[in-house]
């Protein structure tokens, strides 16, 4: 009796084990029945807990959601023909998700793409911060399996060295400030304030856009930090604020204390323009923070409510999710790395990360539900970053939600 | 550069809070001689169950609040019935009793990651309301902050100072053996003290959830920040608490407005090596007559 119990117990830990161990595995690919290859797996390292998080976890949601529509078999009109008429799975191979977090922590990252590697993963898609990706991209290059970091910004990830496997989707800092530079240009503006948050992406960010202001002759005349779990920001729009900017330009990853600092703002800076990064549509929690005092900010988002097929990708993933709010940006760009790993899987003809890579540097005007309508990335071996200015679409927020900002002409 | 107004009462309010902090660890301090290192996870998991069943739920905020208060009363209680008591009567050593509450604070983080999510809960304030001073708008909410926690310093304060059980506080905490040994009912004062740290610091978490999105992580932070409060005000009156958030208050924004936010943690930390070295005890501490 006493035995038996002991193998109950056994039993029951190994079970507890085997599920921990399983890197968050799905037990049955979503959407595959009746598909009878071997799964392709793909590994997704999330943020559940960081600064990443706001939209780490959407952007799951997403990529489960694309994974089951090319198990399925059904995809918007935009991509459909390219994918023909019977495109179930990839090449007949239901995909198969596995997840690890790494808490937006550059130092954990290494450990959950070696987690997703050991798990059989043979491309990762990363939902974490950019600076997480620098450090993950290094098993990439060391497994040779391609790593597509769909919504990262850094220009950093794809410079060598560690870069042969690893590709973005979305515009980089370095485009999005050449874009700016000429626009704030163009408006006159020649003093900008930075606020930034205290997380390294947000540093990395701002470093970025400070270079390129400042090559297009901008002066800086202030750049303030809002450190991660502040309550308060009143300093920094003081600062801000006796700076006398032309425009300011928020430069924050984390959406807590990019609310903040609008909240703030709302009175000591309402007549200057106001700018933020594409992180700025990012989360709802900016905007639950900010309130009114986001009205008449602005920011270079990727989304755009004229694009068929953002809408259509947006429709779908509401219907199957019992309906979002708010779908980000980097979701979309998300949808669209499942979409290129499975042409690229299926002109490759192969699991060999090398082929693979090869592939994805071969595609040309691939149609992305990001970005305007009818934009497409291209990608060549020397540019791992498929985004051209054409992804980037002005828009303002009215009564807390944006709309596309008509009368602001961003260079293309 | 010249100061606005609006940053001096940012900083009162922001100041407030931590004085809040602060007390609550003064209340422990004061019974169970234990620097409660849970006091920022009773104020987390308060702000947090506030913002979730305001925002999701839709519960009034006032009740909320009430909740919120209540739910971190029952931490503290329980911290000093199932920690504090039973490994202090094992062990004499008073650092086992602090290890044991450092883990209560992660134990608390991780309860509040799996009922809360591990994502910011961003509240509602109590009330939208607001008003325009010369230029500027101040939120009621700010304004309730504001004089609800100075209204609760103050009561505080009298209750040590005159009244019944908040005396007995004072005996149990100079002389434990002594305060017995006169018939003071030492268990049941420090539940009381230990019930009140909690909803003070319940009460600072609920109040600050609508500035800014609180998360789990956010405990270690309320328990660093009201625990330096504690240090620069030190414990010889119930009113140090609030001198120590003040002054904290006015360094981090000071330090902010002049130097710039990059330079607010180091001066922080100047601060408080500086206490330390030249007055360990705080600005205020417990005279003893020695004549």
């Amino acid at each position: 009796m006493r035995s038996n119990r002991l193998w109950v117990l056994v039993g029951a830990l190994a079970s507890s084990i085997a599920v921990l161990a399983g890197c968050g595995a799905s037990p049955s690919p979503a959407g595959a029945e009746g598909l009878t290859g071997d799964p392709l797996v793909i590994g997704v390292i999330e943020d559940t807990s960081g600064a990443a998080s706001f939209y780490s976890q959407q952007g799951v949601r997403m990529i489960e959601y694309a994974a089951e529509q090319v198990n399925r078999g059904e995809y918007p009109a935009e991509i459909a023909a390219l994918f023909g008429t019977n495109s179930r799975g990839v090449a007949g191979r239901p995909i198969q998700l596995v997840t690890e977090d790494d808490g937006n922590d550059p130092n954990r990252a290494v450990q959950a793409a070696r987690k997703l590697v050991g798990a059989g993963a043979k491309a990762i898609i990363t939902t974490s911060s950019s600076a997480s990706t620098i450090q993950a991209r290094v098993v990439c290059q060391e497994e040779e399996i391609p790593c597509i970091a769909s919504a990262n910004a850094s220009a950093d990830i794809v410079k060598n060295p560690n870069a042969d496997f690893v590709f973005t989707i979305s515009p980089n800092s370095t485009l999005i400030a050449a874009v700016y530079s000429s626009f704030f240009k163009a408006k006159g503006y020649r003093t900008v304030a930075f606020v930034a948050d205290s997380t390294p992406s947000s540093k990395a960010v701002t470093d970025a856009y400070r270079a390129a202001l400042e090559g297009a002759g901008m002066t800086v005349v202030a750049q303030e930090v809002i450190p991660v779990g502040s309550t308060d920001a009143t300093a920094q729009v003081s600062r801000v604020a006796a700076a006398a900017p032309a425009v300011v330009f928020t430069t924050c990853s984390s959406a807590p204390e990019e609310g903040l600092f609008y909240k703030y703002a709302g009175d000591r800076l309402a007549t200057t323009p106001k700018w933020g990064t594409n992180n700025l549509t990012l989360a709802d929690e900016t905007v639950e923070i900010a309130g009114p005092a986001i009205n008449g900010a602005k920011a270079a988002d990727l989304r755009s409510p004229d694009n068929k097929y953002s809408t259509e990708v947006a429709e779908g993933f509401a219907r199957a999710q019992g309906g979002d709010s708010h779908l980000a940006w980097t979701s979309l760009t998300h949808w669209d790395a499942v979409m290129l790993l499975k042409r690229a899987f299926e002109s490759a003809g192969t699991d060999e990360g090398p082929r693979v890579v090869q592939e994805i540097e071969g595609i040309r005007d691939f149609p992305v539900a990001h970005g305007q309508p009818g934009y497409t990335v291209s990608f060549s071996a020397e540019n791992h970053n498929g985004a051209s200015a054409r992804a980037i679409v002005p828009v303002v927020f009215e009564n807390e939600h944006t709309v596309v900002a008509k009368d602001e002409q961003m260079p293309q | 550069m010249a100061i606005h107004w609006i940053d001096a009462l940012s900083a009162v309010r922001v100041g407030l809070m931590y004085a809040l902090l602060a007390l609550a660890y003064f209340l422990f301090a004061r019974t169970t001689g234990t620097i409660n290192f849970a006091i920022g996870g009773y104020a987390m998991v308060a702000g947090l169950l506030y913002g979730s069943v305001v925002t999701r739920v839709g519960v009034p905020p006032v009740l909320a609040l009430v909740a919120a208060v209540v739910v971190a009363t029952a931490l503290g209680s329980l911290t000093e019935a199932l920690v504090i008591r039973p490994i202090a009567a094992r062990h004499r050593d008073e650092f086992v009793v602090v290890l044991a509450i450092a883990a209560l604070l992660f134990v608390l983080q991780q309860l509040a990651g799996m009922l809360f999510g591990r994502r910011a809960v961003v509240a509602r304030p109590l009330t939208d309301s607001a008003f325009t001073v010369a230029g500027q708008t101040v939120g009621v909410h700010d304004v309730i902050t504001i004089v609800l926690s100075l209204a609760v310093v103050v009561l505080v304060g009298l209750w040590v100072a005159r009244g019944r059980s908040g005396r007995m506080t004072r005996a149990i905490g100079d002389n434990e053996d002594a305060a017995r040994a006169l018939g003071i009912p030492v268990q049941r004062i420090r539940m009381l003290t230990a019930s009140t740290a909690g909803g003070i610091a319940g009460l600072a978490g609920a109040l600050a959830a609508p500035q800014a999105g609180l998360t789990i992580q956010s405990g270690v932070t309320l328990s660093i920040v009201g625990f330096i409060a504690l240090v620069i005000g030190g414990t010889g009156t119930a009113y140090a608490p609030l001198v120590g958030g003040i002054v904290l208050s006015v360094l981090e924004a000071g330090a902010s407005l002049i130097f710039g936010s990059a330079s607010r943690d180091y001066l922080m930390l100047a601060a408080v090596l500086l206490v330390f070295a030249i007055r360990p005890e705080g600005l205020f501490s417990t005279r003893v007559r020695t004549t």
